[in-house]
């Protein structure tokens, strides 16, 4: 306990170390919202390079434009510091805090949740409805399982999931020295969810960002737009399939024209373009420029999201035939780690950069406002 | 580089901002250009890297300035601070075609910062770039190589073939080979030879273990020596060989390479003393901007080429904190021990600083206040506190180097003229070698860039022509 304590400050002495550098240069001013802030510091904090470490969207012209990056004798790397203090982050605001270790085993417990869910459903389904419903053609997924777990199971794992996400965004908050005023301040949350959705920090402030290596490139922002996106569309498709349910009372399965299949589909293929388009940006990404562990931690999400497109095209596809009682409760098994998870994975990167990313326009309004 | 005897139109020597805009505007012109960069590719783009804005002539405030800087307001600039030590008729061509750098910057890839922001006070005179010298650099290989230049690293010019009043090749030592390259045109903008310490020792005897050389470790200047044995007259503006761009660095700034983070903006903050407790020059004389370059000279002047800035806690947050940590102290007398100051001296010194300021003045540090000292010498005519309540806090500082003015002389088309008073037919010069014909001393902060790229596009476009 002592040692990583102590093994952490060193990260973060490291940090500040970089970032006084960058502090007493400045060139960087006007790639992201990190070297706008630093302009607002004469002196750097711990506290700062943790909110820095999120405010970083991980694009990379810093590291290029540097005369002082590696190899040079003042060693600067911020990119990776930044990705190193982030793990760091994700880990101890995890709550409870022993679950941040979940980051050190993610896949092999993404696994097991799956294959745990996988034989679960199916021993259930077996006992109380006979293993013939699996094997056998069913006119709806209701069938197999009754809407009403589905639902509640969805409704219990999302709610979960977002709850414990925000608690720890707002933990988060207060570490990087925010305050309760601006955390409920509408303005700023409507400015933050706008530059994050419209992904402004993907740009390097017009010259596009040096991802996947050395040159000004807009394609990370492509795909990652991507991908959030076929995330928001497929999330969509399932609140429409409910409301058609439960409202107009239209039992699926639904025509391959109706807009549940439609978002389902267009979601669907925009998951799987982007998430090969992400994993192949990051396999020829420069990788001395990550935190190693962070690799693999990112490609999870990846994996994961292709996984369950994937899964949920064979379902679409094979919906008339034995295999979909099966194939429906494969499309479960995986995502449901997905859910389980998002608190202690990748997942939560996006609430830590939206709580950044809030207070930067705090501090950006109230300079602003104090300025003659 | 296969083998030797390859020819082309035009031979830049040098990989900074000079030598690839100079390339970029020939290959623009269908010429078959070799660029010969000294570093290897981490380190290349010589001290264009450390730079950060662009000091140019604009009529009215435009997208990126506040106010207006015309051709008049420019040249008076550099009139005044080299006390007329400038050639007048170059010097009105840089002014005059400094208007059309930002746009042939945004042209070839680079991207302007809009207005002024953050700490930096440059009176609307300048333009930032986006990521500094350092994108710039990286923008402008890109753009070169798409084009076509032929970009070589690891390539050390020893020495050129001449003819006459020709050169018609260099001789490189390229990865440890020697080569020929055989052009019809040759663009030297190799900088100058500050990283030479032998060749400085000549100027500054034994005072050169106790500079810095800002700028990097490349700039030996074996390009200019050669041109130099080949008859190439230095630019008669420069009186004094030791005359450079020296700025006030932290001691413990590494010897070479680096850059502009290592500098210590907190003189007009607070005071300057040398080893003996003495205060050297007014602080606060100007604006930051115009004087930064002044102190690394007077240090250079000082026992021992050292001398400390000190403040005081309640000047703490007035400035940027430089990288390296203070050195501080409770007491004066304390922090005369820390730094091995003359005790005595340094106690008189800040005390009758502290009792020459006038007791109601406006201290401002963003304009030219009215808290200038009485009857002191020397003076601080500006931003004078007391230095009243400890901590104390200090920092060493020595003579930083980042080039030298001792270059080429060039005409107008930047042909490099020789001692007897003609120009080579075919060699040209651009970038910091050629600064002292503008800058004979002094220097203006965003003038290093404007001078190499209107310099490096004349050459490459005169060359062009010639070739």
């Amino acid at each position: 306990m002592y040692e990583q304590s102590n093994e952490k400050s060193i990260l973060l002495d490291e940090a500040v170390r970089q970032y006084t550098i960058c502090n007493a240069c400045r060139h960087c001013e006007g790639f992201c919202a990190v070297w706008d802030v630093i302009s607002l510091r004469t002196i750097i904090k711990e506290k700062d390079v943790k909110y820095f470490a999120y405010l970083c969207h991980d694009c990379r012209d810093c590291y290029y434009a540097c005369p002082y990056s590696i190899p040079h004798e003042f060693s600067l790397n911020i990119p990776k510091i930044n990705s190193k203090i982030r793990l760091d982050i994700n880990k101890e605001m995890s709550i409870p805090k022993f679950l941040g270790k979940i980051y050190d085993k993610l896949n092999i417990i993404t696994v097991s949740i799956s294959i745990l869910s996988f034989i679960f459903m199916i021993t259930i389904i077996g006992l109380l409805r006979g293993i013939n419903l699996l094997i056998s053609p069913q006119p709806s997924f209701y069938t197999v399982i009754p809407s009403i777990y589905i639902q509640i199971g969805g409704i219990i794992l999302g709610l979960y999931a977002l709850t414990v996400l925000i608690y720890q965004g707002i933990v988060y908050w207060y570490e990087i020295g925010g305050d309760t005023i601006n955390l409920l301040n509408l303005k700023s949350h409507v400015i933050t969810l706008y530059q994050e959705l419209s992904h402004k920090w993907f740009k390097g402030g017009g010259v596009g960002c040096d991802y996947p290596s050395y040159s000004g490139s807009y394609l990370r922002l492509f795909f990652h737009s991507l991908l959030v996106s076929g995330f928001i569309l497929d999330f969509l498709s399932t609140v429409i399939a409910a409301f058609y349910e439960k409202i107009l009372h239209i039992m699926p399965p639904y025509p391959f024209e109706s807009p549940v299949v439609i978002l389902g589909i267009l979601g669907g293929l925009l998951l799987l373009l982007s998430s090969i388009g992400l994993l192949t940006l990051k396999r020829v990404s420069n990788k001395s420029l990550i935190d190693e562990n962070m690799v693999q931690i990112d490609n999870w999400l990846i994996y994961l999201l292709a996984l369950i497109s994937i899964s949920g095209f064979l379902l679409l596809i094979f919906r008339d035939t034995p295999f979909m009682g099966i194939l429906l409760i494969l499309h479960l098994s995986i995502t449901i780690p997905l859910f389980l998870l998002a608190p202690y994975s990748k997942f939560s990167h996006f609430i830590y950069r939206y709580f950044a990313t809030l207070k930067y326009n705090q501090e950006k309004t109230y300079f602003l406002k104090n300025r003659r | 580089m296969g083998k030797g005897m390859d020819k082309y139109d035009i031979i830049v020597v040098g990989g900074g901002n000079a030598a690839l805009t100079a390339a970029i505007t020939a290959a623009e012109k269908g010429k078959r250009v070799i660029l010969l960069e000294r570093a290897p590719k981490e380190f290349r783009g010589g001290n264009s890297k450390f730079t950060r804005s662009i000091r140019y002539v604009h009529d009215t405030p435009d997208q990126y300035t506040t106010k207006e800087y015309t051709e008049e307001n420019f040249l008076k600039d550099i009139i005044e601070i080299t006390g007329g030590q400038t050639n007048i008729e170059l010097s009105k061509y840089i002014v005059k075609r400094s208007a059309e750098l930002p746009k042939w910057m945004e042209k070839h890839k680079v991207k302007l910062k809009r207005a002024v922001r953050g700490a930096f006070h440059y009176s609307g005179t300048n333009a930032f770039i986006l990521g500094g010298g350092g994108q710039l650099i990286k923008t402008y290989y890109e753009y070169a190589e798409k084009i076509g230049v032929k970009v070589v690293h690891n390539a050390t010019v020893k020495d050129f073939i001449a003819k006459d009043e020709k050169i018609d090749g260099v001789v490189a030592e390229i990865n440890g080979k020697r080569e020929i390259i055989n052009g019809e045109a040759i663009i030297v903008a190799s900088g100058g030879f500050e990283a030479n310490l032998e060749w400085l020792k000549q100027y500054l005897g034994d005072a050169v273990d106790n500079i810095i050389v800002r700028g990097v470790k490349y700039n030996d200047g074996i390009p200019l020596r050669a041109l130099y044995k080949l008859g190439a007259a230095p630019p008669d503006t420069v009186k004094n060989p030791k005359d450079a761009h020296w700025t006030a660095v932290d001691a413990r700034a590494p010897k070479f390479n680096g850059g502009f983070v290592t500098r210590i903006d907190l003189i007009p903050i607070g005071i300057v003393v040398n080893k003996k407790g003495e205060r050297i020059y007014d602080e606060g004389e100007d604006l930051w901007i115009k004087r930064y370059v002044l102190w690394g000279r007077l240090i250079l002047e000082q026992p021992d080429q050292i001398a400390y800035v000190i403040i005081d806690s309640s000047m703490l947050g007035d400035s940027l904190i430089p990288m390296y940590s203070p050195i501080k102290a409770n007491s004066i007398k304390d922090l005369s021990h820390a730094l091995g100051v003359n005790e005595d001296n340094l106690i008189n010194t800040i005390s009758r600083f502290n009792q020459s300021i006038p007791k109601n003045c406006h201290y401002n540090l963003s304009e030219l206040d009215d808290c200038g000292t009485i009857n002191l010498y020397p003076p601080k005519s500006h931003w004078a506190k007391p230095l009243l309540h400890p901590p104390f806090y200090a920092w060493p500082l020595r003579p930083g180097i980042t080039f030298t003015y001792m270059g080429v002389k060039i005409g107008l088309d930047t042909r490099v003229i020789k001692t007897n008073g003609k120009a080579f037919d075919n060699v040209f010069a651009a970038g910091e070698l050629t600064v002292g014909n503008i800058f004979g001393r002094g220097y203006l902060g965003g003038t290093g860039l404007v001078i190499g790229s209107i310099t490096g596009i004349t050459a490459g476009e005169v060359a062009s022509e010639y070739v």
